[in-house]
């Protein structure tokens, strides 16, 4: 299926290259995950002889050790072991762990080449987004006629949490999970991440945080949202444990990858890659890294203490004990807002890389690009209680919150003014790529302008916690982020898959979805303008028009996702091989083979300039672009 | 062609698969295994001079769901050991405009209400209820059991508001589900058609502020009346 | 900058938008065709959409919400129209024929950047949020401004109720009614979790919170119906947490007190606070 790179192919491993990592995939993973839920549950059902099963301990506890043991047997904790008792892998391990000679195994295993862990990130996304959009199309079933009984409000709260916190952490890795994992490192002209172990980790931890949280239907599911403010949250049947676990391992991944991120592009860069020849996608990933760093680990506190109050009875948030539920709300939207831009950043910064590729053209105003995405992560970390407007909290913030959010718009026109600016006068070039770049400023714009409302206090005391908030947020990371992340899928597929991917069929499903989008969100627009609050199981007649504009338009949107999948699907199958550099581009992932061999290139590249140089051959030679000469080396690659 | 004709067929098997999970979703709702009550039909009766169709409506309210009712049948079969519930049914159905008479044995125990305001009778006939056979307008909110509280749903005659306490078994802490019971009688004037939703306005469930477990989950301390 | 890209500059970026030849033949002419109409467009709906989508105003604050709308959408379509334009213009004007081929067209000009159009773009953004900002602060002070004939109303939430009650009178009901033509401040807190007390066609909002009261004031200018909804997610029946507001004159205000058992003094008094 792959074109398999030359050290692939002629290496033979001894026959212990790996020691354990041998007998390790993700069955032994699940086994030992599920021996060791058993074991915890039984040694926590034993202990407190009191509870019955169902209890927050027993929960708690089963599932800490499902994402323990499920570490454990899929190997993420192997080096450690060998390390404590004094042993170190010698050079074939690391090539056994970095799936040498494994064929289609190795995306089953704890495998530590970036490719590996970019596809196996790639499929995860797509899997998420497909819960987490069958989750909204049983919203939307609800809400197709006022007082529906489709479901009992009990299940529909908890769909609607669930809905949310699954599209969440879909969104936070779509991006940065395949590509900045698979590309990134490409880019800068590395061989592979600064921490392969590391990496692997970061996946795998997300793979144990999603049973958890599915597994919360069946523990009487989660009635809170995806907020899950305290003190109801605090209230919530066992469910809340599993929701709370989910998050704080999902925290640890992301804390994971973003340093190792910033690591490797910090460490990693090929000879002449300078900060100042970066591409624009790797200045993104390593801002969202960052961002990442800083945000994430505020919810894990906020949920570790969730787990506490709930668990052994402490009253962070109980106000009745002297807690306050505010303490959760700020926690939490100190992780919220920045994490909006943890999930935005990586997309834009591939949609500069699609718009001067298609533009044929540099990107437009590098440097003010680039101190744009520093201004909004910055500006990110000061933002968040404008989610908190209309608590009570503090009301005398309201005007500097109101400042620092209204003053977000300023680099998030810079954005625009890059985008636009690279296709200025470009020779526009209408691959599938660009067709998500010009929806996303379509969306983006939508997106930002109904931010602009919400930022200003006393339009948000009618807005907040309404129909428009949702469709404000679906604008701008679905219709923002996700077609960003389809424009990246479409961009880089070639590098990742070696096959073309299918324009036709992909064309087809960008309609669909540009419509569907428009559809779906306009109509919530409208019951927000009506006065629809959210999350509600029920609404009133008056509603309905508006309700069924929406639903009518998920089931469109949906249909168009579904689509695109097949459009990967079946190319990934049947696509017409890939050459080397399909749309020639300028940056370095281009340079190499599609798929690339085993740590990238077979000749080390020399950068000389930036990867926009389009169009400047006949300049001075300082500008001349010469950003690659790895070509010699990529002798598997394709007709170029 | 093909291609057209396998994304056709991917299309329609996503739609199976979510329709499938929508009839999981759909199947979880818990209505009590007895199902819908039907109000009984009683005649006619006057109230304020004006004559309505009558109908009457019996349950009870019991302290364990994992137990029997007074007549050896099961509470909720599954239903969860401690918690709280009404029974047979949680979801109803009267005719609309009528006067609907409603007999309610109380078996549970009894506590302090967080908000007094639910101790009182709301929006019954004449403003009172009988309870134990005595006509009051309220009941001592320091030993309230739960409230039978209906509203109108979402733009469904919105200002209809009926509440009715009942105080806590005659075995208080003891409380079992088939000795002690105290009576609740009294008569609503029911809406225009729509949908209705009840709960309990006490915090007779689990966990912080009481309105975990029971209060929580669909079936148990909340449900539907229809009327039609 | 240094002349030689002073140069390009003027040659990539100023060149089409202010020199050579009639300006329907510059490229920033033919986006100036577009983004006029779309601009039009923009305004119209500004001014016109919002009287049809949201309810009818029953409260000087909710008219606020309203003007501000169209204040923000009528900023906001020529910056829109701006994107909107070089966007559609690019896709008709400089979409290269080879789009389904495999050879990209030629390369594009080899524009980099460009100080002035930064400077511009920079410009008008930060006025425009120097704008809204004024704008927000002069509006929430206004809102903030306690009046001489206040009048205070409690409110209390709780799973899955609301209850209101007026101090002094001993009444309290589940339905908000309120007089017409004073500022109520509504005492808000909550029984249990956190509920969001929100009056929809007065235009304010604020959280009930646990052992918290918080405070919101409005000012009902219309006598009629309202709602008043659940905005923050409370449980099982949250979707259900709604009941109807009502304002009425300050003389059927004191009758319906009277009527639900206050005595005459205790209403008198009331009605007379001021704060
Ligand atoms: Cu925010
Ligand atoms: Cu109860
Ligand atoms: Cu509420």
């Amino acid at each position: 299926m792959t074109m398999t790179a030359p050290l692939a192919e002629d290496t033979k491993l001894g026959p212990k290259a790996g020691g354990l990592y041998r007998h390790q995939n993700f069955a032994t993973g699940l086994i030992v995950g599920i021996l060791s839920a058993v074991i915890g549950w039984v040694i926590s059902h034993a202990l407190l002889q009191s509870s019955n099963w169902g209890s927050d301990m027993v929960v708690t506890v089963t599932l800490v050790s499902w994402v323990v043991g499920f570490n454990i047997g899929i190997g993420s904790f192997n080096a450690i072991f060998r390390w404590s008792l004094g042993h170190d892998e010698d050079h074939e391990d690391q090539l056994y762990g970095a799936g040498v000679g494994q064929g289609w195994k190795r995306y089953f295993k704890f495998c530590t080449d970036h490719k590996v862990v970019g596809t196996q990130y790639l499929v995860l996304v797509m899997v998420l987004f497909g819960v987490g959009g069958t989750l909204a199309m049983m919203i939307r079933t609800q809400l197709l006629t006022p007082n529906s009984q489709f479901m009992s409000p009990e299940t529909y709260n908890s769909i609607v949490s669930i809905h949310g916190m699954i599209m969440i952490i879909a969104t936070i890795i779509m991006v940065s999970g395949p590509f900045a994992n698979f590309i990134m490192p490409i880019m800068i002209g590395a061989k592979d991440m600064a921490f392969p172990r590391l990496n692997a980790l970061s996946f795998w931890l997300v793979v144990s945080a999603v049973p958890p949280i599915l597994g919360s239907f069946l523990l009487g599911g989660v009635p809170a949202g995806w907020t899950t403010y305290a003190p109801l949250a605090v209230q919530a049947p066992p469910a809340m444990d599993a929701f709370a676990i989910t998050i704080c391992t999902f925290v640890l991944s992301v804390t994971v990858a973003g340093i190792n991120t910033l690591v490797t592009v910090l460490t990693m860069r090929t000879k002449g890659m300078t900060p100042g020849r970066l591409p624009i996608f790797v200045w993104g990933s390593i801002i969202a890294g960052g961002l990442g760093l800083y945000a994430m680990p505020a919810f894990l506190m906020a949920q570790s203490a969730m787990i506490t109050d709930r668990v052994v009875g402490t009253s962070f948030y109980v106000a009745m004990q002297g807690g306050t539920g505010w303490l959760y709300e700020n926690t939490f939207w100190i992780m919220g807002h920045p994490e909006v831009y943890v999930i935005l950043i990586p997309p834009v910064g591939a949609l500069i890389e699609i718009a001067s590729t298609f533009s044929r053209k540099p990107v437009f105003a590098y440097k003010v690009m680039v101190s744009g995405v520093i201004g909004i992560a910055t500006l990110a970390i000061m933002v968040w209680a404008h989610h908190m407007f209309t608590t009570g909290w503090a009301p005398t913030l309201a005007d500097p919150f109101m400042l620092t959010t209204e003053l977000i718009s300023i680099p998030t026109g810079i954005v625009f003014l890059c985008m636009v600016g690279t296709i200025w006068r470009g020779s526009i070039w209408t691959r599938l790529p660009m067709y998500f770049l010009y929806l996303f400023l379509f969306n983006f714009i939508v997106g930002g302008i109904t931010g602009i409302y919400l930022s200003d206090v006393p339009v948000d005391q009618y807005f907040h916690g309404n129909m428009f908030v949702t469709a404000h947020f679906h604008y701008t990371l679905l219709g923002g982020g996700m077609i960003g992340a389809a424009g990246a899928v479409s961009y880089w597929y070639p590098k990742m898959t070696g096959r073309m991917l299918n324009e036709r069929i992909g064309k087809t499903a960008f309609w669909i979805i540009a419509a569907g989008i428009q559809i779906t969100y306009l109509g919530q627009f409208w019951e927000g303008f009506q006065g629809m609050p959210r999350r509600v199981a029920n609404y009133a007649q008056i509603f309905q028009h508006a309700n069924d504009m929406s639903s009518v338009g998920a089931y469109i949107l949906m249909t168009g996702w579904i689509v695109f999948l097949y459009a990967i699907i079946s190319s990934w199958r049947h696509g017409v091989k890939a050459p080397a550099n399909p749309w020639h581009a300028k940056s370095l992932e281009w340079q190499t083979s599609s798929p690339p061999p085993l740590e990238n290139f077979l000749v080390d590249p020399v950068v000389t300039s930036d990867p926009y140089g389009y169009g400047e051959d006949d300049l001075a030679p300082q500008r001349q672009p010469q950003p690659v000469s790895a070509e010699a080396g990529s002798t598997t690659g394709g007709a170029h | 062609m093909k291609k057209v004709l396998w994304g056709v067929i991917t299309v329609l098997i996503g739609a199976i698969l979510i329709a499938a999970v929508g009839v999981g979703f759909h199947s979880q709702q818990y209505v009590a295994p007895a199902g819908t009550q039907v109000a009984k039909s009683d005649g006619t009766v006057t109230v304020n001079g004006k004559t309505y169709q009558h109908v009457t409506l019996d349950f009870v309210t019991e302290p364990s769901a994992a137990g029997n009712l007074p007549n050896g049948k099961p509470v909720h079969p599954g239903g969860n050991e401690g918690w709280p519930a009404y029974a047979p049914n949680n979801q109803f159905q009267v005719p609309a405009n009528s006067v609907v008479t409603i007999h309610w044995v109380q078996y549970d125990s009894g506590e302090v209400v967080n908000n007094a305001f639910f101790a009182k009778v709301q929006g019954t006939v004449g403003g009172k209820a009988n309870i134990n056979g005595e006509v009051v307008d309220g009941i001592d909110p320091s030993n309230m059991a739960h409230s039978f509280t209906v509203r109108g749903l979402p733009g469904v005659d919105p200002n209809f508001f009926v509440s009715v306490p009942a105080p806590s078994s005659k075995l208080g802490d003891e409380a079992v589900n088939d000795k002690g019971g105290v009576t609740v009688d009294f008569s609503f004037i029911s809406g225009t058609k729509g949908l209705y939703s009840w709960n309990c306005e006490f915090p007779c469930g689990s966990g912080v502020g009481g309105f975990g477990g029971a209060m929580s989950s669909y079936g148990y301390m909340s449900g539907y009346i229809h009327v039609v | 900058m240094s002349s030689e890209e002073k140069r390009d500059e003027i040659a990539a970026v100023v060149e089409p938008v202010f020199r050579g030849g009639p300006l329907w033949k510059r490229p920033a002419g033919k986006v100036l065709i577009i983004w006029v109409p779309m601009t039009i467009i923009g305004l119209l709906l500004a001014f016109f959409a919002p009287g049809h989508l949201f309810p009818e105003n029953m409260s000087a604050e909710q008219e606020d919400v309203k003007t501000t709308f169209i204040l923000f959408t009528a900023l906001a379509a020529p910056v829109a129209a701006v994107v909107w334009g070089i966007a559609l213009y690019s896709i008709v004007g400089w979409r290269k024929k080879s789009g389904k081929s495999d050879t990209p067209p030629e390369d594009g000009p080899p524009i980099r950047g460009g100080t002035i159009a930064t400077t511009i773009w920079l410009g008008t953004s930060v006025i425009l949020v120097v704008v809204l900002l004024v704008w927000g602060m002069a509006e929430l002070s206004s809102e903030l401004a306690p009046q001489q004939n206040a009048m205070q109303v409690n409110v209390t939430g709780q799973q899955w109720q609301w209850t209101f009650s007026y101090p002094g009178t001993g009444v309290t009901s589940t339905q908000l009614i309120v007089p017409e033509g004073r500022q109520i401040h509504f005492h808000v807190t909550s029984e249990d979790v956190t509920h969001g007390f929100w009056p929809v066609q007065l235009g304010v909002q604020i959280d009930a919170n646990p052992n918290v009261t918080t405070l919101i004031s409005a000012t009902p200018n219309k006598l009629g119906t309202f709602d008043v909804r659940c905005s923050q997610i409370c449980g099982l029946n949250h979707a259900y947490m709604e009941t109807t507001g009502t304002t009425v004159t300050q003389a059927q205000f004191n009758a319906w007190l009277v009527s639900h058992g206050a005595s005459a003094t205790s209403v008198h008094s009331y009605a007379m606070s001021a704060k």
